[in-house]
């Protein structure tokens, strides 16, 4: 960042306002292509991974070694697609509703820290932005649901918009314990204060944080609508929840957005509780981006291995786990994180 | 100030675009054929019955606003979080805590009334 | 730059809070009031207020916007009786309309007579930094802090009432 900065600055001769802006433009393209290579990579590897969790093999023709093209010409094939717009519905929102969700997981992404320095807002609210921005996935998805005009959709979204809302009050607090370590929201410090090896991130300085780590790893399947929490979309009884009515790019758009929270969550672990950047043994930090992207896609593993080996939970389980089970030991994890601390003398 | 907010701004304006490009080359790929049958509703395949926006379950309401306060419970929390290092290096951890403690505890109260007036149960 | 998006924000708020009154479904209402909460998110942060904007975002657009929808999608069909609806019918716009545009009136009438545009507030050092915003709640605001838990205990009482008398609603 501060190279590139350097490089319009006094290379391209650029004022300090350019830069600023061709940097955040730069940025955010990267974003925006990387996003949409997770949603290619890891509908394949989901697909693989759910074959090999079930004894079979998945996609195995397309591109020859074990089908890795077969993502690939799905996307190319779900550009040529007709884009129906059912009569029935609510055109203008029905337009909006995917990119709000789009933009609500893209915009979270933002102030992801992938190496130091290398984040495209550096917020010094950052972790708080986050949570803010994908506040509007449940709006999309709301939105979605009622401009299609469809029972399902409408009641998937209804469904989706409850779950969501209510995981993200553990999901909230979860993070808590963190920030009460850092003293500071901004998504590098966070990382930064997790330096020095495995010991030193997040998860095993206490063992409120463990909890905390477990309890955040569980909300964040709920949040994203993944099994064994994907009520919203449950293909037997309401066709496919919310984006039932949706086709061709439109549809495309659900499926990189729930991608993208994927990663997005998943990065949001590794942040917080997994080091960040770091590496677990102390003075190997090299490669920081590569340490990062690799965590996140075992995160995205693991939530993948529980989503193809667990059962769907029922509505009024789904509520129970959330409001009666997580709330409360998020909520004891945040008060005993803090008398640990100050019992343990523990500062920074 | 700005410049920290303005990658926000941007980012939103890059994703609409690259959303508009995508759009526009499905729009321009894509083939354009509807008719009735196409169009109409899709729920499970037989003919639509009945308005789709009936009244909805209490429930999701009762979830909404639970949802509203205890969300608003963990927003004031990140305050304190912030300024909880300050106070122990200044001594004054018994009093950072108290001050959550209470406000948490108040709050307590209010989760076990409803916990035990069953407003947690989804039936 | 930063007059510039603030009254593009700014108008983009009125646009929205036009929209807003105008709509005839109340969805719709709805998410052109999720519109113009964006944009006063955005006017705060362009305020050096980044911690409000935040909040304004997670609270008034994640939180009360979903309360609002779900409540719409609650009461959709026929809920109120003739009674209620000619109520609904009265030109009560003025009463509402009036107290704004009056306010809006004397200020500018104001700001007229004075002929000043600086209000002599400067901005301290760190101003509207989430830190800065802690140690006024926790500090000098202490007991204010500690009340709104009480008013949220009020209302999560009270939204248990509702939520049970609602429940004895006949359902269609």
């Amino acid at each position: 960042m501060e190279a590139m900065y350097a490089f319009f600055m006094d290379t391209a001769g650029m004022d300090e306002m350019a830069a600023h802006i061709t940097v955040a433009v730069i940025m955010a393209t990267i974003m925006f292509i990387v996003m949409a290579l997770c949603a290619i990579i890891f509908t394949w590897m989901e697909r693989k991974v759910a074959g090999f969790l079930q004894s079979r093999y998945g996609p195995m023709r397309t591109g020859r070694w074990h089908g890795w093209a077969q993502a690939v010409a799905d996307m190319l094939k779900i550009l040529g697609k007709e884009d129906i717009i059912p009569a029935e519905a609510d055109k203008p929102y029905f337009i909006f509703a995917p990119l709000l969700v789009l933009l609500g997981s893209l915009l979270a992404w933002a102030a992801i820290p992938w190496a130091p320095g290398f984040v495209a807002a550096d917020l010094d609210l950052g972790l708080f932005y986050i949570f803010a921005v994908t506040s509007l996935v449940v709006l999309g998805i709301l939105m979605a649901g009622w401009a299609s005009n469809n029972k399902w959709a409408l009641y998937g979204a209804a469904r989706g918009a409850a779950q969501m809302v209510s995981y993200e009050i553990p999901l909230l607090l979860a993070t808590i314990p963190v920030v009460l370590y850092t003293g500071s929201l901004n998504t590098q410090d966070i990382v930064i204060a997790q330096q020095g090896g495995v010991l030193n991130w997040f998860v095993f300085r206490d063992p409120f944080l463990f909890i905390a780590f477990w309890m955040y790893f569980i909300a964040s399947i709920a949040e994203t609508n993944r099994g064994p929490f994907d009520m919203p979309e449950t293909e037997s009884e309401l066709v496919a929840g919310y984006h039932t009515e949706y086709t061709g790019m439109r549809f495309a758009f659900f499926f990189l957005a729930e991608y993208a929270n994927l990663f997005l969550v998943s990065m949001i672990a590794v942040m917080v509780f997994l080091g960040g950047w770091w590496s677990p043994i102390p003075g190997l930090d090299f490669a920081p981006a590569a340490c990062f992207v690799v965590k996140g896609v075992l995160m995205v593993f693991l939530n993948m291995w529980v989503r193809w080996t667990l059962p769907r939970v029922r509505v009024d389980q789904l509520m129970h786990l959330c409001w009666k089970v997580m709330i409360p030991v998020t909520l004891v994890c945040v008060v005993g994180a803090g008398i640990w601390m100050m019992a343990s003398g523990a500062v920074g | 100030m700005l410049e920290k907010y303005l990658p926000v701004l941007l980012v939103l304006a890059v994703a609409m675009i690259f959303a508009a490009v995508f759009l526009g080359l499905s729009f321009w790929l894509g083939p354009r054929r509807p008719n009735a049958q196409k169009n109409s509703t899709y729920e499970c395949g037989i003919p639509v019955r009945g308005s789709t926006h009936i009244r909805f379950f209490v429930r999701f309401f009762l979830v909404a606003i639970f949802f509203l306060l205890f969300d608003l419970e963990a927003v004031f929390l990140y305050p304190w979080v912030l300024l909880f290092q300050p106070m122990l290096a200044a001594g004054q951890g018994i009093f950072a805590l108290a001050e959550m403690g209470v406000f948490v505890l108040v709050l307590v109260v209010g989760f076990v009334y409803v916990w035990r007036k069953g407003g947690l149960e989804w039936q | 730059m930063e007059t510039i998006l603030f009254w593009l924000c700014g108008a983009l708020m009125v646009l929205g809070g036009v929209m807003t009154v105008t709509q005839r479904s109340a969805v719709i209402s709805a998410v052109w009031l999720i519109f113009a909460f964006v944009c006063a998110a955005g006017i705060f942060a362009i305020l050096d207020a980044p911690f409000v904007a935040i909040m304004q975002v997670l609270v008034y657009v994640g939180a009360i916007m979903v309360l609002f929808l779900f409540v719409i999608m609650m009461l959709q069909g026929p809920v109120l009786d003739n009674e209620k609806r000619r109520l609904l019918k009265l030109p009560l716009w003025p009463a509402v309309a009036i107290p704004p545009v009056a306010v809006l009136v004397l200020v500018g009438g104001w700001i007229r007579r004075t002929g000043t545009r600086d209000f002599g507030g400067t901005v301290p050092e760190g101003f509207g930094q989430p830190a800065a915003v802690a140690e006024l709640l926790l500090g000098r605001y202490l007991l204010a802090f500690e009340l709104v838990s009480i008013v949220l205990l009020v209302a999560i009482v009270g939204a248990l009432a509702i939520g049970k008398e609602a429940r004895k609603l006949p359902w269609k």
